[in-house]
């Protein structure tokens, strides 16, 4: 295992980013059953990545391991305009997965860190993420990085 | 809790493909709890061996659910011998998987259950489960199900 530099998703980065996204559903899956996937998964994320490394209303970084130029970690966020609210620009953390075995080296933290200073330079104001209930990991991750509650979202089946 | 349509029974070759599937998510899952559980780059393969290995093996105990004719779970376990005890044998469950969509009907406590049964007839008195320490979904179930904390398994690199 080499050094992990962080950086800017490029265009060429999706199919690897595409990967992540679809563990990180399919982790959401098993944790909660009304997270169910799609029987097309691996092509739903490839489309998403595709949008999101071309999109101006997203940030996405990646981990890179340099020793192998493997990308190990994503961090996607999306820029909301919150038009009632200030401060107005909100940078909400909708992906954020680190590939099993580079766990345990702080990835998350230097991801959510640059995430932030990338988020900042683009006019946020307020950093968030949303993450399924169930997920506690999500929830003890973002809890020891100083995120508040922010607002619930609740359902039933129609 | 009754679940028509679920039969609990032993795996055979008809079932090598959904089995490999079941042992390859269930490893993918609890991949994601601690490093020390990473996955190998051909585990889709070694599932498939693996489950290949638990339909012919005789030594330890492997069930399937069998729901309306889906395979949508499986659990695996191992006796475990130390003659230094007044119980020497322990029954070990070391995999459980129930698929998302099949999760909340009881089909992991059917498959315990069952499991239960087959390893008393194996001599067994206790029956423990092992799971990445972080693995709240399991430790809820077990918890749920009368299992008490047993043994604690630390872990760290070799090199500090």
């Amino acid at each position: 295992m080499g050094s992990i530099v962080i950086r800017k998703a490029r265009e060429a980065d999706y199919e690897e980013i595409a990967v992540m996204i679809a563990r990180l559903k399919t982790l959401n899956e098993e944790l909660d059953p009304h997270f169910k996937v799609v029987d097309n998964l691996g092509e739903e994320a490839e489309k998403y990545a595709s949008r999101l490394v071309n999109s101006d209303k997203h940030i996405v970084l990646v981990a890179e391991d340099t020793s192998t130029s493997q990308l190990v970690g994503v961090i996607v966020a999306e820029l909301q305009d919150r038009i009632f609210y200030k401060p107005r620009i909100k940078a909400l953390i909708t992906d954020l997965y680190v590939k099993p075995r580079y766990r345990r080296r702080r990835l998350g933290t230097l991801l959510i860190e640059k995430l932030a200073e990338e988020a900042a330079r683009r006019g946020a104001g307020i950093l968030s993420a949303i993450y399924p209930s169930n997920n506690a990991i999500a929830e003890r991750f973002y809890e020891e990085h100083g995120f508040s509650k922010l607002q619930v979202e609740r359902f039933k089946k129609l | 809790m009754y679940e028509p349509g679920l039969y609990i029974r032993s795996p055979n070759e008809r079932d090598v493909d959904k089995l490999a599937v079941l042992i390859f998510r269930f490893y993918s899952f609890n991949e994601e709890f601690d490093p020390a559980w990473s996955l190998a780059s051909n585990a889709e393969e070694v599932s498939r061996e693996l489950a290949l290995e638990y339909i012919k093996d005789g030594g330890g105990v492997v069930l399937i659910a069998d729901y309306d004719g889906q395979v949508v779970g499986y659990l695996r376990a191992v006796v475990r011998e130390n003659r230094i005890l007044a119980w020497s044998k322990i029954g070990v469950i070391q995999e459980l998987y129930v698929l998302p969509p099949y999760r909340g009907r009881g089909i992991a406590k059917r498959l315990v259950e069952e499991a239960g049964r087959k390893l008393r007839e194996l001599g067994v008195r206790h029956i423990a489960a092992e799971f990445p320490a972080l693995n709240y979904v399991a430790e809820n179930f077990y918890k749920e199900g009368g299992f008490r904390p047993y043994l604690n398994v630390y872990v760290r690199d070799v090199e500090v």
